[in-house]
């Protein structure tokens, strides 16, 4: 182990990134116009919220609730519950995204003019759907009290979203946050593309013949993403805050701190799989199917993951994005540091340094 | 074996391709070893073995005495490489380059930037220093890479096709480059596919299909021509070589440019035959007379006698 060598790989690298266009680009802004792309894809996508309704009340009234709720159609009833339990349930499994608790004296309440409160739970912020739900639930029910009473003035039924994080909800870009482990794939995708090009135009054949360790040449390769990649999450993170006004309520150096972790997981996995791979126009379909696409899905970015059970979960836990939407979310919505989400920040210190070994034990200096 | 590279009965196969077959060496120190063959013949490959960027399927190297596959991480400090397909980063200049592989060899102190200079100007690169790489023409591309690869004065040069598409001028100033760093002591290994570079070299190997099919000084590999070499110029060359193919007492009919060269028997008695028949044929002859063959001929009249 030599700085020196280190050092002349990091230097080279940092150069490397700062003198190719496309590379600067991609380690730069791009997370942020993507992040701007998905935010708005997702706020405004005219997207079916699946609803679960536990009516205890049965009345004339509850059931006209329900139905202006659904007349639309971008609410859909998923489940008739019959208790808190089953609603959870639904929504573990993913069938629900938001559940509606219609109290016995629903119709009782607001005949004698007294409102009623219905109670709605969205699984935290977890989801894009909970998220633009409940801003909508809110509008339909106003609109549903507004027709019953043109005459009185009080409000007759009160939405009571569970839990503190609810405010957040009903902003329409309460999930920018958690889109942020998604558009920050480019760094991995920019080290991968470095590391292969290296490859396929004979240099490293040409670095096989030096006195270079692994360890030397794969962190001198990580420290200059990780270092573009803070650059790349704090453009993203202020365009969250300036722009889409999502308010970091976290402590700032806790993020970042746990930023590094998450850009450590990921370029580590990719250069641990880059090992493996000798063209740039694979390395790209190999980040893209490893992590982009999964992330989408298994991460419980778009879709809740299924926390007790199942095959997904396994992959679930494997993907750094998994544990760094908890983190994103957690730091701006719920003011999390990185005390609390220290499980989270373990994982990924965990998904990071096990490939990034490997990596170094699986380095073969031929050809 | 007491030479500086020595390998015996290296070879490697790729799934079906015995792409070297056996081959061995005992080169001394200082001598500079060309190893001649056509494309596809195994050049990169042994090249490879011996400068343990590639380990062998059978047989072993030894480069300074050191074990080309076990000791590869020893050897890196004695050894410098320029593979066939060797990339500078373009997008640094040529200082940069420099510096890079002089850190990565540990060069440091005042030892670098002297060496630095040095090579700088022996490469003759001097002016075009904060030059990008990208940009500079083939023949100073291949400069720079020398350059890199020299820049922790190794015993042992090992260049894999190093002119290879480059032009006449910046070929002759590459060797002479090399030829200095042969004075100063340094053992070279090159390979080519320009036979007329063979003949700068101390010793020969003639690599054909995995094999090493013949080795020797430049002098001696032609000595091994079978017969008496003709050349006849003539406009009329494709009349001449069709005529010349079927006369008595000819091995061979090779064509280069403006003029066909002959292997006969007997020189004088068959000049005098050829001259008759290809008259006779219509052909005008501008000049016949003997020829001494060059390591090119040589070549070429061995490979088609296997
Ligand atoms: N990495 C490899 N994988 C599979 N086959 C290979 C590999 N490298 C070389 N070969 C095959 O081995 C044979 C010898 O190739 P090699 O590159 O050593 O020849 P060469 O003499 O250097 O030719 P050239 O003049 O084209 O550089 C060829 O048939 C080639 O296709
Ligand atoms: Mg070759």
């Amino acid at each position: 182990m030599s700085l020196h060598r280190l050092w002349a790989i990091i230097r080279k690298e940092f150069r490397h990134i700062q003198r190719d266009k496309r590379t600067l680009f991609l380690v730069t802004l791009s997370p942020a116009i993507m992040l701007i792309a998905f935010a708005y894809l997702f706020a405004f996508e005219v997207q079916s919220v699946r609803l679960g309704v536990w009516d205890a009340d049965q009345s004339a009234l509850s059931r006209q609730f329900i139905a202006s709720l659904i007349a639309d159609g971008k609410f859909s009833l998923a489940e008739n519950g019959n208790g808190y339990e089953s609603l959870r349930g639904a929504m573990m499994r993913g069938d629900i995204h938001l559940g509606v608790i219609i109290p016995p004296d629903f119709e009782a309440q607001i005949l004698a003019g007294d409102g009623a409160s219905v109670q709605l739970i969205a699984d935290g912020s977890d989801t894009i759907a909970a998220a633009g739900g409940v801003t909508r639930f809110r509008q339909r029910t106003a609109e549903f009290a507004r027709r019953l009473t043109s005459t009185s003035s009080a409000p007759p039924i009160i939405v009571q979203a569970q839990a503190w994080y609810n405010r957040d909800l009903d902003s329409t870009f309460a999930m920018v946050p958690g889109l942020v482990p998604i558009v920050m794939i480019m760094p991995s995708l920019a080290i991968a593309l470095a590391i292969t090009r290296e490859r396929e135009l004979g240099s490293f054949e040409t670095l096989i013949a030096t006195p270079i360790h692994a360890f030397e040449y794969l962190l001198g390769k990580l420290i200059p993403y990780i270092a573009y990649g803070v650059v790349s999450a704090s453009i993203a993170y202020a365009l969250a805050i300036i722009w889409f006004r999502v308010p970091l309520r976290g402590p700032v150096p806790d993020l970042l701190a746990m930023t590094v972790l998450y850009l450590f997981a990921s370029l580590g996995v990719t250069l641990f799989i880059c090992g493996f791979i000798a063209s740039q126009g694979t390395a790209m379909r190999v980040v893209m199917l490893l992590f982009f696409i999964p992330s989408f899905f298994l991460s419980g970015v778009t879709l809740p993951v299924d926390t007790k059970s199942g095959p997904g979960q396994f992959i679930s836990f494997l993907l750094p994005a998994s544990h760094f939407v908890q983190i994103t979310r957690g730091a701006f919505l719920k003011a999390m540091g990185i005390d609390q989400l220290a499980a989270q920040s373990l994982n990924l210190f965990l998904i990071g340094v096990i490939p990034f070994a490997l990596g170094i034990l699986t380095f073969r200096k031929r050809v | 074996m007491t030479g500086q590279i020595t390998a015996t009965q290296l070879s490697k196969t790729f799934r079906k391709n015995q792409a070297v077959r056996g081959v061995s060496f005992d080169i001394a120190p200082g001598e500079i070893y060309g190893l001649i063959g056509p494309d596809g013949a195994g050049k990169t490959t042994t090249i490879r073995m011996l400068a343990g960027v590639m380990d062998p399927t059978r047989g072993t190297a030894r480069v300074n005495g050191l074990d080309t596959t076990r000791q590869a991480e020893q050897l890196r400090a004695h050894v410098g490489y320029m593979a066939q397909k060797f990339s500078l980063y373009g997008d640094l200049s040529v200082r940069e380059n420099i510096e890079f592989y002089a850190d990565i060899f540990g060069v440091r102190g005042k030892a670098r930037a002297e060496r630095i200079a040095r090579l700088l100007k022996f490469a003759r690169l001097d002016q075009f220093q904060d030059r990008d790489a990208g940009v500079l023409s083939g023949g100073m591309k291949k400069k720079l890479g020398l350059a890199c690869a020299f820049i922790h004065r190794p015993r042992v040069l090992f260049l894999d096709e190093p002119t290879n598409g480059v032009d006449p001028i910046s070929r002759r100033e590459f060797w002479d480059i090399l030829s200095d760093l042969h004075i100063e002591g340094v053992t070279i290994f090159i390979s080519t596919a320009y036979l007329d570079e063979a003949e700068r070299c101390s010793r020969v190997g003639l690599m054909y299909r995995g094999e090493i099919i013949r080795e020797g000084t430049p002098i001696a590999l032609r000595q091994l021509v079978q017969g008496d070499l003709l050349a006849i110029i003539t406009p009329d060359l494709q009349i001449a070589e069709n005529v010349a193919q079927k006369l008595p007492g000819i091995f061979e009919v090779q064509v280069y440019g403006d003029r066909l060269h002959v292997f006969v028997d007997a020189g004088a008695t068959r000049a005098r035959e050829i001259e008759i028949a290809l008259v006779a044929a219509g052909a005008t002859i501008k000049q016949i007379r003997p020829a001494a063959p060059h390591l090119q001929e040589a070549f070429i009249s061995l490979i088609s006698h296997l």
